[in-house]
């Protein structure tokens, strides 16, 4: 059974999503049949897409990664029918909106697909699209490469160059060659959820020497529910295929957002309760009640003159401010009337983040005025709160805590025998916390349904290409490790991990994060001194070992929630090379990003493509629980820029603090 | 049948674990699945309350619908400072009033932030609507990225209806029709008052909230006093 190069890693909560009115083409992006339009998703859309045919089977992911700019990662497995080029493809497509359309004028949009694949589905068009009558779509456009196979215009920007595979990343073939013609109608019928479709393409399917008997093809759509679209298409005369595509959008929840406990009324200061206590015998166990009415814990509080301080932490899934706006109001409505300053402190996943300086007449004079939140923020000090010891009036006990959960995981493989492998992995997770820097973590993974045969360990271990010689028969022990975190300063962070880290590697682990105040960078350097396990027994070693690390540097550029990492360094084959991952995240919790390696081993290949979607469990359920679901695709399997599973990095813990996301998300602070 | 998807999958996907959290999601899927099997209707009759019952509370109260939520409930008010009055519902969603107009709600499924009004706003102050001016100025705030999330500037304008005579609450009132439609910011909507010719309160009201929370229907069945 040969495999698509990718695994599709993901719960099925996200798969059941809510969607827009979605026609994508077989490889992701939104269109006719094969051929792409010029319109754009909403903001955000995320679509999981699949087709297939006798000749083609194809996996996407299509994100409209900003208003004008939409993404898709496809990958294609086709027969080898054809030409002889690889039957897999890895490829990255990118439309961009030129102009939106308008009352006379069409919408237009220039695409690029096949960007760091081969040359079988590289494809660049132009394409107008205009809306008749409110029903349907025409559109028109010009196609090269792949699309310029009908050949109706003879190369209008001069001749494409035979495409080097030497090249990981080719460029210079970008609309050049033939062009094509291709057009077509999309109708939005009166039958609710039923869009049929006919177009006049310009893929001739050359690669593939099918040659079809016309250049019409004809599709039909029908979205059975919200967020889940079935589809089927006719191309050329013979062949016959159908689509599912299962979408969402992180802006429009599936449920309503969770009410919780109703924020503490704040009226004037002269009016304030001073609940618990003066100044000279505060009692913060009643403080530490009244927070927690508000789902937020006090770890820590002092009377410092007119300053307050307290160390607070929640465990829902409730932004920064909204967790620092509910202490801050909590704590003006109920303080001693000397209290003029609230120090917040904020404790993420065990570590402490940020610290919140907030003037207490801000809040009496504020809380529910138009624009509070802004002249609040811009009166608030934000700097990094310290771990070292300090002298606190009140401190929360601490007690050893233990944490476990069971959840299924399924997970699908695509094979070039147009066959989907779906594979149920039971997950069992524990944590046992000595204090809030040292733990212990376990993880288990049996593989209840799928494909158990083990493959013959190889005479050579390697860095990750070797995955399916390990047992997958019985009980797998996947982690066996402490985890040792601490703040060094205000703004450094640093861990230490040791034992059986991933399946694949057992050994140390070291990073330093740091995160400077009043900035939207963050620098970190991990470590990592590894050695292969065995493939059968969890806990014996192989001979392959492995001094693996990288430098990062986390930038979030406060545009629409895009942010940009750059790790370069080492990786578990001893190739030395970089990383780039590109993410946006919504103030509720999704996340999505895509990456790109490049290191001495596939310099020559494909650069190694993966993406990962992150969605907050509270966008499909009512619910306060910061769980999330991940879908992964790619970037995982191969030698090539191959990286160790660490589970406990530093910065997604406390990237929620972040001086840009609290900003974008300070519209929670009154919530 | 979707819901019904989406609950099993939930159920599939979280499991248990030793947070208390998992466990809360089975209880709220299967809330979930109970309610849409139980129709609005349920939902209909907790808001429902008498008179007799309204004079023994001796509280100023309000009945909400927010009909893309399928919610219609009751709103005891909890606070007030100055001519803003928050509500609270028995499930702990808010909603505030100033004067007659709704100005910032939480928990109806997607809220709308503190509003800013105008000072010859007729619905924030009552005036009677022979008093009312042309057209007023608003700016709505909707959740979205940055400190104040999205704002809406809107400019609206007055047109006089029929008078009606409506009855909340076991009681008759004979109201004058008030259509207010406002536009700006890439917003449009028509909100309608029955407003009391002589105090200028607004009876009842479907007031636009927002553009994902769309309208909320407002009656007062007693008032602040």
């Amino acid at each position: 059974m040969k495999r698509l190069s990718t695994t599709l890693v993901f719960i099925l909560v996200p798969s059941v999503l809510g969607a827009a009115d979605l026609n994508l083409t077989p490889r992701g992006v939104s269109g006719l049949i094969d051929m792409p339009d010029a319109f754009m998703l909403p903001d955000a859309e995320s679509a999981l897409s699949i087709a297939r045919d006798k000749h083609l089977s194809t996996l996407n992911f299509t994100f409209q990664a900003l208003p004008r700019l939409q993404t898709s990662l496809s990958f294609a497995t086709y027969d080898d029918i054809g030409a002889g080029v690889s039957s897999e493809n890895t490829s990255l497509n990118l439309k961009y909106a030129l102009t939106d359309e308008g009352r006379v004028l069409p919408a237009i949009s220039v695409g690029i697909n096949g960007l760091f694949g081969n040359d079988r589905d590289a494809a660049e068009y132009i394409v107008a699209s205009k809306t008749l009558a409110q029903t349907v779509e025409a559109s028109v456009g010009l196609g090269w490469g792949r699309y310029g196979g009908t050949a109706d215009v003879s190369a209008p920007f001069g001749q494409r160059p035979a495409f080097d595979t030497a090249k990981r990343a080719s460029f210079d073939h970008l609309f050049k060659g033939d062009a094509g013609v291709f057009a077509g109608l999309l109708w939005h019928t009166p039958v609710d959820g039923l869009s049929l479709a006919a177009e006049y393409s310009s893929d001739t399917f050359a690669n593939e020497a099918l040659m079809p008997d016309s250049r019409f093809n004809f599709g039909a759509r029908y979205e059975v529910s919200e967020g889940l679209t079935l589809g089927a298409y006719q191309r050329g005369g013979d062949t016959v295929g159908v689509t599912l595509t299962l979408s969402g959008n992180p802006n429009r929840p599936r449920v309503a957002q969770p009410v919780g406990a109703p924020p503490v009324f704040v009226g004037a200061r002269s009016g304030a309760a001073q609940t618990w206590g003066s100044a000279a015998s505060p009692d913060f166990d009643r403080l530490a009640g009244l927070l927690s009415e508000q789902g937020i814990q006090l770890q820590k509080a002092k009377l410092d003159g007119d300053v307050a301080a307290v160390r607070v932490v929640s465990w829902s899934n409730a932004a920064v401010p909204k967790v620092i706006g509910r202490t801050a109001r909590v704590l003006a409505a109920t303080s001693p009337q000397s209290v003029n300053v609230f120090d917040i402190s904020l404790t993420l996943n065990d570590l402490p983040t940020k610290t919140f300086t907030i003037r207490r007449n801000d809040i009496h004079q504020l809380v529910d005025q138009p624009r509070g939140g802004s002249q609040v923020l811009a009166n608030t000090g934000i700097t990094g709160a310290s771990d070292r010891a300090q002298t606190w009036d009140w401190q929360q006990q601490q007690q050893p805590g233990f944490y476990w959960s069971v959840a299924p995981r399924i997970q699908l493989d695509v094979t070039s025998d147009n066959e989907f492998d779906p594979v149920a992995v039971l997950n069992a997770f524990v944590k046992y916390t000595v204090s809030p820097s040292l733990s212990f973590v376990g993880v288990l993974d049996y593989l209840l349904a799928g494909d158990k045969n083990q493959d013959p360990a190889p005479a050579l271990p390697t860095a990750r290409s070797d995955n399916s010689s390990y047992d997958r028969s019985s009980v797998q022990l996947t982690q066996l490790a402490a985890v040792y975190q601490r703040k060094l300063s205000d703004t450094v962070y640093s861990r230490f991990s040791f034992g059986l880290l991933e399946r694949g590697y057992g050994g140390a682990s070291a990073e330093i994060l740091w995160t400077p105040n009043a900035s939207n960078l963050a620098f970190g350097i991990e470590v990592n001194e590894v050695k292969k396990r065995d493939y059968d027994d969890p806990f014996e070693f192989v001979d392959y070992t492995a001094t693996t690390g990288h430098g990062s540097v986390y930038w979030d550029t406060g545009y629409k929630g895009v942010s940009a990492q750059l790790d370069v360094g080492k990786y578990l084959a001893g190739d030395w090379g970089g990383t780039v991952t590109l993410s946006r995240y919504h103030a509720n919790g999704w996340d999505t990003s895509l990456s790109a390696t490049l290191t001495e081993a596939n310099k020559d290949e494909q650069l190694k493509l993966g993406l990962r979607v992150s969605i907050p469990l509270g966008w499909v359920a009512p619910t306060t629980t910061a769980q999330k679901s991940t879908l992964r695709l790619g970037g995982i399997s191969g030698d090539a820029g191959a990286r160790l599973n660490v589970s406990d990095r530093l910065y997604p813990k406390v990237r929620d603090a972040g001086d840009q996301r609290v900003y974008d998300s300070w519209g929670e602070f009154w919530k | 049948m979707m819901r019904a998807i989406v609950g099993a999958c939930l159920l599939l996907s979280t499991a248990c674990s030793s947070g208390g959290s998992n466990g809360q999601l089975w209880k709220l899927a299967s809330e979930q699945l109970r309610d849409g099997r139980a129709g609005a209707s349920q939902q209909v009759s907790k808001a429902e309350i008498s008179r007799a019952q309204i004079d023994v509370l001796d509280l100023a109260i309000i009945r909400v619908e927010a009909p893309d939520q399928k919610l219609r409930t009751l709103a005891l008010a909890n606070r007030a400072r100055g001519n803003r009055v928050s509500y609270l519902t028995p499930s702990k969603r808010q909603i505030t009033l100033k004067g007659g107009l709704v100005v910032a709600t939480q928990g109806f499924g997607f809220d709308l932030l503190p509003m800013q009004v105008e000072s010859n706003d007729p619905i924030a102050f009552p005036l009677p609507p022979n008093r009312w001016p042309e057209a007023i100025s608003r700016t709505y705030f909707t959740p979205g990225r940055g400190p104040d999330g999205q704002s809406w500037n809107v400019r609206c304008s007055y047109s006089a209806g029929d008078m009606v005579r409506i009855t909340v609450a076991e009681l008759n009132y004979t109201t004058r029709q008030m259509i207010e439609t406002c536009e700006g910011g890439g917003a449009g909507f028509r909100n309608l008052y029955f407003v009391d010719e002589r105090t200028g309160l607004a009876w009842q009201s479907r007031q636009w909230a927002g553009p994902d929370q769309g309208y909320l229907n407002v009656e007062v069945l007693e008032p602040l006093d």
